[in-house]
């Protein structure tokens, strides 16, 4: 039994086009056996430097939680599944992250609007997932049995080009955390900017016929460096760069029950 | 190559969403003393906005123009339609400046629009309202209720407001009706064209990329606009 997991990013075409460098970033990680732990985020288009204060909280996530989660990788297969449950295990993240944003502004002589940035991050086990919120990332899921499903909602404003960021004043009162604990099969985060091919704008529901394939792939997929090319071959694709002009994160996650081969 | 995903041509399919909508409400002076060479040129500023717009295939999509034209009476010349649907209008001068009314149907049909993408499911961007004037309010005091619901929206991150004095234009009241956020500014001689074209990459650049609500950073007005007024 495990997780087979990847993620990659891209840079839109407006933004190569401006020649400003891509401002998504994402890792995936496997902290502890049958834990997936992943952190996306999209430095904000009218911050110079929000390329930096996204690696910058990404990697502020994955430090803090990484060894969090390979001490404690929870109970029954849910990496929230302890006591304090998802309030716990994200402890602190939201001050770690602005703490690493700082530090990088610091360094850049920059004030820490400059780096401003959404994080999404969750932590999955094969019966349940947890998800720390600040900004319009998502995360959809899909159980053994039923339709995708979004976990937590993506934060956007009333108009359609804004949203919330780890560095604005709003933050704390803006932090959503959702925990769901049942059997995952297959997790897809991303940021903004596959929101449109892929979720119903009028009532946020995922579009299943984009979702599916993505599933079917990474649940017949037994290496995740494949995994990686056809993520990075997707975000590439002229049918995606037809549709989507704003910088892209995916990752793919899927539980295979019965193992690798 | 293209990768799909799977080895069976299983591509994801995409939803197929409307194109989010930036509405945009032009408030236009038409008044009698707009005649001549003022208003053949605020026209020739408004063919250049749609055409600068209709050039960028993602922006022609997005952007919807509303115009209102105050002279003598106050018309809308053009309920919102998207830029590819617009035929220019031809405004003609007349009359005098009931700009207190302008605003007022410019708020109005604003929020009537944002009610219909509501309903539609359409995601909207922070709309524009742009008052250009060469006078003052001739319709009693009227303006005073309307500008203080429009600097409110403005202020409250509502919508964006921003007014425009043509030569001849009472900047004392116009520094009134503006939102504290954003002091009028005073046009540069019949610089319209150029106004029109800071316009169009204004809103392109709201429209095209995800912004902070409090940065929106816009390029200069200094090509248009008398600095320091």
């Amino acid at each position: 039994m495990s997780w087979v997991a990847a993620l990659d990013f891209a840079q839109g075409r407006h933004h190569r086009a401006a020649g400003v460098p891509c401002q998504d970033f994402g890792r995936v990680v496997h902290p502890a056996e049958d834990v997936l732990l992943g952190a996306i985020a999209d430095g904000a288009g009218s911050a110079a430097l929000g390329h930096l204060g996204a690696q910058a909280a990404v990697g502020a996530a994955i430090a803090l939680l990484g060894p969090r989660l390979g001490a404690n990788p929870g109970l029954r297969g849910d990496p929230a599944g302890g006591p304090g449950g998802a309030d716990a295990l994200f402890d602190g993240l939201l001050e770690a992250a602005r703490a690493a944003i700082s530090e990088t502004a610091r360094h850049q002589g920059r004030p820490i609007d400059a780096l401003a940035t959404t994080l999404t991050v969750f932590a999955a086990g094969p019966l349940g997932v947890a998800v720390f919120q600040i900004g319009d990332g998502w995360i959809v899921s899909r159980g053994p049995e039923g339709d995708y499903a979004l976990v937590g909602h993506p934060q956007r404003g009333e108009y359609a080009n804004e949203t919330v960021f780890v560095t604005g004043a709003d933050a704390e009162e803006t932090l959503a955390i959702t925990h769901i604990a049942e059997p995952i099969r297959f997790l897809c985060a991303a940021t903004d900017g596959l929101t449109h091919v892929s979720i119903a704008a009028a009532d946020d529901r995922p579009h299943a016929a984009f979702f599916q394939p993505l599933d079917s792939f990474i649940a017949s997929t037994e290496d995740a460096a494949d995994a990686h090319r056809a993520i990075r071959g997707f975000l590439r694709s002229e049918g995606l760069r037809a549709r989507v002009e704003d910088d892209v994160t995916l990752m793919l996650g899927g539980w295979h029950p019965l193992g690798r081969a | 190559m293209t990768l799909a995903f799977g080895d069976g041509g299983l591509l994801p399919e995409f939803v197929d969403n409307p194109e989010n909508r930036c509405p945009v409400v032009l408030l236009l002076d038409t008044s009698a003393s707009m005649r001549g060479a003022p208003i053949d040129e605020l026209n020739a500023g408004v063919a250049s906005f749609r055409n600068q717009i209709l050039m960028d295939d993602t922006a022609s999509l997005r952007v919807e123009l509303s115009v209102i034209a105050f002279g003598g009476e106050v018309r809308l010349v053009r309920d919102f339609v998207t830029i590819d649907d617009l035929s220019t209008p031809r405004l003609e001068a007349y009359g005098n400046t009931p700009m207190g009314g302008a605003l007022d149907l410019g708020l109005r049909t604003l929020e009537a629009r944002k009610r219909v993408y509501r309903r539609a499911g359409v995601h909207y961007y922070r709309p524009w309202l742009f008052l250009i004037t060469d006078g003052a309010p001739t319709d009693g005091l009227l303006w005073q209720e309307a500008a203080m619901r429009a600097q409110e929206a403005d202020l409250m991150g509502r919508l964006s407001f921003f007014t425009v004095g043509v030569e001849g234009a009472d900047m004392e009241i116009l520094g009134e009706i503006a939102s504290p956020n954003r002091p009028p500014l005073m046009l540069q001689g019949l610089k319209f064209r150029d106004l029109f074209q800071w316009l169009s990459a204004s809103v392109r650049r709201v429209s095209l990329s995800r912004v902070d609500a409090r940065h929106v950073a816009l390029p200069p007005v200094n090509g248009w606009a008398r600095v320091g007024v």
